[in-house]
């Protein structure tokens, strides 16, 4: 794998350190620029693979702006919520990839590469559902809420939800009996 | 190519896009009507030939919406007879239609069989129940309105919301019978129903652009004027 470049964007000097330590402790992650907020961060942002970005930085009205400023300046990069405080789903649910408070280094590494190879970039290139997907669309397909899901598949549920989104944009579909549907044909789930 | 007007024939409107014939019978217009112009054929069988090329021209034409001054100016108790047509026809002709190839393809699907009969039937029904709460609320709200009947509450939202879900499943079902079916799966029934379903998702879109840029928009003009007064 390629050398990954990430920009933090982090208003507490604690987490940024934190979050140095951690991901300089693997050799293909490299921390090319920590900013306290969202502005003045272009140039860096042009040479990231991924943008861990802490949503305090931005207020709840111009995160889709905020967001979609970000996917212009760098199409490739994907964008990870570093999630510290509280945010209302509204603000969550602009996120595939969420980095909680509470996970350890390997689960935020994990994160990382898979936010990596879910960038813009390979998106249209994988389109087959990966194997967590597939155990949502089956816990969906079986009639499990999101809370019920994030309980047995202990991930959060801002994490199910951005899940959901992307077996909806993979497969082109979303309705439950739909999902039903594709699980029994591609064998996941008995009839 | 240019909008449709009152004086071109009809034979050519229909030339220019194929698809216009199914207005005929949502107008009532019968076929045989020779080489007679549009404004000819509209008033012989009592139609506003104004709503008559303002639909066809919505239908054939991406870019076009009328202006609001149009709008202002439509027969609205003929475009509900419209709309009511054009349910009738998604429900009894094209649903019914694509439910027997459906069958079909179902009985071949082994265990798939009833999980697929009854996302159909589910959707089929969410279709009747939109229509119809349609023509509960909807219409008996174009006729208190028009008579400058204030008290009637205005039910005019959600409805955008509706349009959305009903072409979305339609999709679904799609993806689910070219994508997702085993291929060995009467594959020609699949490629027919395909046809049928593409055809109908395109009309039920214009459908739905009818009612959310023509008829809504028409509603608050009136509602408007009637505060107003």
């Amino acid at each position: 794998m390629n050398k990954c470049n990430i920009v933090l964007i982090e208003p507490s000097h604690i987490i940024a350190e934190g979050m140095r330590r951690i991901l300089e402790s693997v050799n293909d992650l490299s921390i090319i620029h920590v900013s306290e907020r969202i502005t003045g961060i272009d140039v860096h942002v042009h040479k990231a693979d991924v943008i861990i970005l802490n949503p305090r930085v931005v207020t709840e009205g111009e995160m889709v702006s905020t967001l979609h400023n970000l996917r212009k300046m760098n199409e490739q990069a994907s964008v990870i919520a570093l999630h510290t405080h509280y945010e209302s789903t509204n603000v969550m649910k602009h996120f595939e990839h969420i980095i909680e408070l509470g996970n350890d280094t390997p689960s935020i590494i994990e994160k990382i590469r898979s936010a990596q190879t879910t960038g813009n970039e390979n998106k249209t290139e994988n389109d087959d559902l990966s194997i967590r997907e597939k155990e949502v669309l089956v816990a969906v397909a079986k009639g499990l809420t999101n809370k019920e899901i994030a309980e047995a598949l202990n991930i959060s549920i801002h994490t199910v939800i951005a899940h959901r989104k992307n077996i909806t944009s993979k497969i082109g579909i979303k309705s439950i009996p739909g999902l039903t549907l594709y699980a029994m044909t591609n064998g996941l789930l008995e009839p | 190519m240019a909008l449709f007007q009152r004086n071109q024939k009809l034979a050519d409107i229909l030339n220019d896009n194929p698809q216009l014939i199914l207005m005929l019978p949502r107008f009532d217009i019968g076929l045989g009507f020779g080489e007679k112009k549009a404004k000819e054929v509209c008033e012989e069988n009592h139609i506003s030939t104004d709503l008559f090329l303002m639909l066809c021209n919505v239908y054939t034409f991406d870019y076009y919406l009328p202006s609001e001054e149009e709008i202002r100016k439509i027969d609205s108790e003929a475009l509900m007879n419209y709309l009511k047509a054009s349910h009738d026809y998604y429900l009894t002709q094209r649903l019914t239609h694509i439910g027997h190839h459906l069958e079909k393809i179902a009985e071949q699907a082994g265990q798939i069989k009833p999980m697929l009969l009854k996302f159909f039937s589910d959707y089929k029904n969410e279709v009747k129940r939109h229509f119809s709460s349609e023509e509960k609320t909807i219409f008996p709200y174009i006729q208190s309105v028009t008579k400058q009947n204030n008290n009637a509450p205005s039910c005019l939202n959600n409805v955008e919301k509706s349009h959305v879900n009903i072409n979305n499943k339609l999709s679904e079902l799609t993806n689910i019978l070219i994508k997702y079916l085993s291929p060995d799966i009467l594959p020609n029934e699949r490629i027919s129903v395909w046809f049928d379903i593409a055809q109908l998702s395109k009309d039920l879109a214009k459908h739905s652009i009818i009612e959310e840029k023509i008829l809504i928009p028409y509603l608050r003009i009136l509602e408007k004027e009637n505060s107003h007064e």
